[in-house]
């Protein structure tokens, strides 16, 4: 449509002939240095942080809340204190719940990851909400498939008793994850033992995980979510050492610990050891989104069975 | 008309305007009976013997949409009472996935007509009591988002913002926060329910609720004079708020003589050291024999139409439903003794003359109503306020 140019490449006024004028080659560009290249990565990945807390005193006035740097989606912490309970949760849950519904234009609800991923394309963060706590079952299926209903997302299994191994059958049927923060090790295998999806750790400490520990998260696919502290070489420590024994599938990121400036230093230091690309996508956010995208493929195929008692 | 042409009638009319039953205890029945085990009470079968309901049996009587009560006991409290409702909520929700070709679940009443349409039973939630939420409103709004369409303010006990009809009074009706509850239920999409509770508790949620209420199964104290019934003063305000009084037909409420045998078997049950509401195989031993010696006082379709009677005179023809409490009752009227049996009040209702425009609003349409009102107020007041964080601390100083 050039007759609709603003800018015809002809003009009656531009007189010489055609080619008279070439420009002058411009000089090849400066190779982008590593926190460049950092930023438009996480600009385009932005990261899944497997751990959020709701602000402890959150004042109305202070809505919405500072949003955190380079995020795409978050888990909300649904964890409260033993002793509170399921009404402690459901407290919790109702709080951030209207959190996010006071927070349109940052914040949008997600319960899958297509949801997720339409959120950020939207240009908004996605919240999931999760975990809750072992206590606030109550021992209880029902009260699993509720917290469900409401829109959670995961479960944190930090022991094995009784009611753990029906409870990960029932969580792998209804579509819920496995968080594994803090498990021991002996729970760890159990649990894997038992589960057929993935298990997140959303707020994973490796350097608590033996190696033999590490590498069985890796055979399960499981994804250990580490939290990024202000010295970003002894982050990417941890991750050096989480990737090399679960594997690459395996890395994922928690949240920004007090001082750390965002996530760009730490994917600036994994450019400089040589993390390729697809790995550090997995790292922001694939590796999450894989783990979750296959609870749910799990739960799809697993509902004909029969309802746990 | 011969009674078995009345009772034909009876059942080709409920084929189009169905009985909205406003409480079933069958969750509860299926906890404290088999651990919520589905396949050993099977209501596809016929499960006579053991409950007042199952799906046949539902069919019979002309059920279109049931209030399954998830009631919990009002003696359990905090994570406990929550937790078990959670529990209850989820047995109804197995009970739907199971039986997709007769029940299906209705959280607005668009569903109850669609459910009806499709020949489906709709299936409700109604929690009963108080205690369920543990005063948290957070807690009840998560009710709602469960499905939970009524709430019953209190069950036999008071709780601590709300006076029951069969306790003593302590609040004298609803305390602030109470008021706060009543409030917020209207602002979730909640009906409240209001049997059960003290009539100063009635009166109270009259004048604070902005939604039509519902009496989810209680009769007319003035036909039988049980405080589980609903004094004229509080029928008569029904026009004005929109509700609806559901008439139950727990015998124990609605047949003086029965209300009066009740009260000697009662004594004899807790001479015997049995709380007088359990409903257990040996209670049940004991009150068989009392039975024999006492005999008792049989409650009929009669009974029940003289409530209704009064009722549609009292509140009006569109204020009145129906609450049968199956399940949730040792006894029941002859001729109304499980869910096949409203065929047989629907036939008394025409033998007294009532019309079919009255017998459909009794039926279906003002339950179908009540709920969709509640749901306008709910959007209403959810595009005008924000949720409500109150805590009874706060709002009662406890």
């Amino acid at each position: 449509m050039a007759d609709l140019d603003d800018h015809p490449p002809f003009s009656a006024s531009s007189g010489g002939a055609v080619g008279a004028l070439e420009p002058p080659e411009p000089p090849p560009p400066a190779p982008l240095d590593e926190t460049a290249r950092a930023r438009a990565l996480l600009a385009a990945q932005p990261v899944l942080e497997g751990h959020t807390e709701l602000p402890a005193l959150l004042d109305p006035e202070d809505l919405p809340p500072a949003r955190a740097p380079e995020a795409g989606a978050q888990f909300w912490s649904l964890l409260v204190d033993s002793d509170e309970g399921v009404v402690g949760t459901l407290r919790r849950l109702d709080t951030i719940r209207a959190l996010v519904a006071a927070c349109p234009d940052d914040l949008r609800l997600a319960h899958t990851t297509s949801e997720t991923a339409h959120a950020r394309n939207c240009g908004r963060v996605a919240a999931l909400l999760g975990p809750v706590g072992w206590t606030a079952l109550g021992g209880s299926a029902a009260t699993l498939r509720a917290y469900h209903a409401l829109g959670v997302r995961a479960v944190n299994l930090t022991r094995f008793d009784r009611f753990a191994r029906e409870a990960v059958r029932e969580m792998n049927r209804i579509g819920l994850a496995v968080d594994l923060s803090g498990a021991d090790r002996d729970t760890v295998r159990r649990v894997l033992d038992v589960t057929r999806a993935p298990a997140l750790l959303t707020r994973a400490v490796p350097e608590a995980l033996p190696d033999d520990v590490l590498r069985l998260l890796g055979e399960n696919g499981a994804v250990c979510m580490v939290a990024v502290g202000p010295d970003p070489a002894a982050t990417a420590d941890v991750l050096d050492r989480v990737r090399e024994l679960a594997g690459p599938g395996s890395t994922g990121l928690s949240h920004l610990t007090e001082g750390a400036e965002g996530y760009v230093p730490l994917v600036a230091e994994l450019l400089r050891r040589d993390w390729p690309a697809r790995d550090l996508v997995g790292l922001a956010h694939g590796n999450a989104t894989r783990a979750l995208r296959e609870t749910e493929f799990l739960s799809r195929t697993n509902r004909i069975r029969p309802v746990a008692a | 008309m011969s009674a078995a042409e009345r009772l034909a009638e009876a059942r080709a009319f409920l084929a189009g305007a169905p009985v909205v039953d406003g409480h079933n205890d069958l969750p509860w029945a299926l906890r404290h009976r088999c651990g919520y085990d589905l396949d050993a009470l099977d209501i596809s079968g016929d499960c006579s013997a053991a409950l007042h309901t199952d799906l046949a049996r539902l069919r019979a009587g002309g059920v279109g949409a049931q209030f399954w009560s998830v009631y919990v006991p009002g003696t359990l409290a905090g994570d406990h009472a929550v937790s078990a409702t959670l529990e209850q909520i989820d047995a109804v929700d197995r009970l739907v996935e199971r039986y997709p070709a007769d029940l299906v679940a209705a959280r607005t009443a668009d569903d109850m007509e669609k459910a009806r349409a499709e020949g489906r039973i709709a299936s409700l939630k109604g929690a009963e009591g108080g205690h369920s939420i543990d005063n948290s409103l957070a807690t009840l709004r998560a009710l709602h988002t469960l499905g939970v369409r009524y709430m019953t303010l209190t069950h036999n006990q008071n709780n601590d913002w709300a006076d029951s009809a069969t306790d003593e009074p302590r609040h004298g009706g609803l305390t602030a926060f109470g008021r706060a509850v009543v409030r917020e239920m209207n602002r979730a999409g909640m009906l409240v329910d209001l049997s059960h509770v003290a009539a100063t508790t009635m009166r109270d949620a009259l004048d604070t609720t902005a939604a039509p209420v519902v009496f989810s199964h209680s009769s007319a104290r003035a036909v039988c004079d049980h405080p589980r019934n609903v004094p004229d003063d509080v029928l008569e305000r029904l026009p004005a708020n929109g509700g609806v009084a559901m008439a139950t037909f727990v015998p124990k409420f609605i047949l003086p003589a029965a209300v009066e045998w009740t009260a000697r078997a009662d004594d004899n049950l807790r001479a015997h050291g049995f709380h007088h509401l359990d409903t257990g195989d040996a209670a049940m031993a004991l009150h068989r024999a009392f039975e024999a010696d006492h005999p008792r006082p049989v409650a009929t379709a009669a009974t029940v139409a003289d409530h209704l009677d009064h009722m549609r005179e009292a509140a009006g023809v569109d204020h009145i439903g129906i609450g049968g409490d199956y399940d949730g009752t040792a006894f029941t009227p002859a001729g109304l003794d499980d869910v096949s049996g409203y065929p047989n009040l629907i036939a008394e209702l025409l033998d007294r003359g009532w019309s079919r425009a009255d017998l459909t609003k009794l039926t279906w349409s003002n339950a179908v109503r009540v709920l969709r009102d509640a749901e306008a107020v709910a959007r209403d007041l959810t595009a005008r306020t924000p949720a409500s964080h109150a805590t009874i601390a706060q709002l009662d100083g406890v």
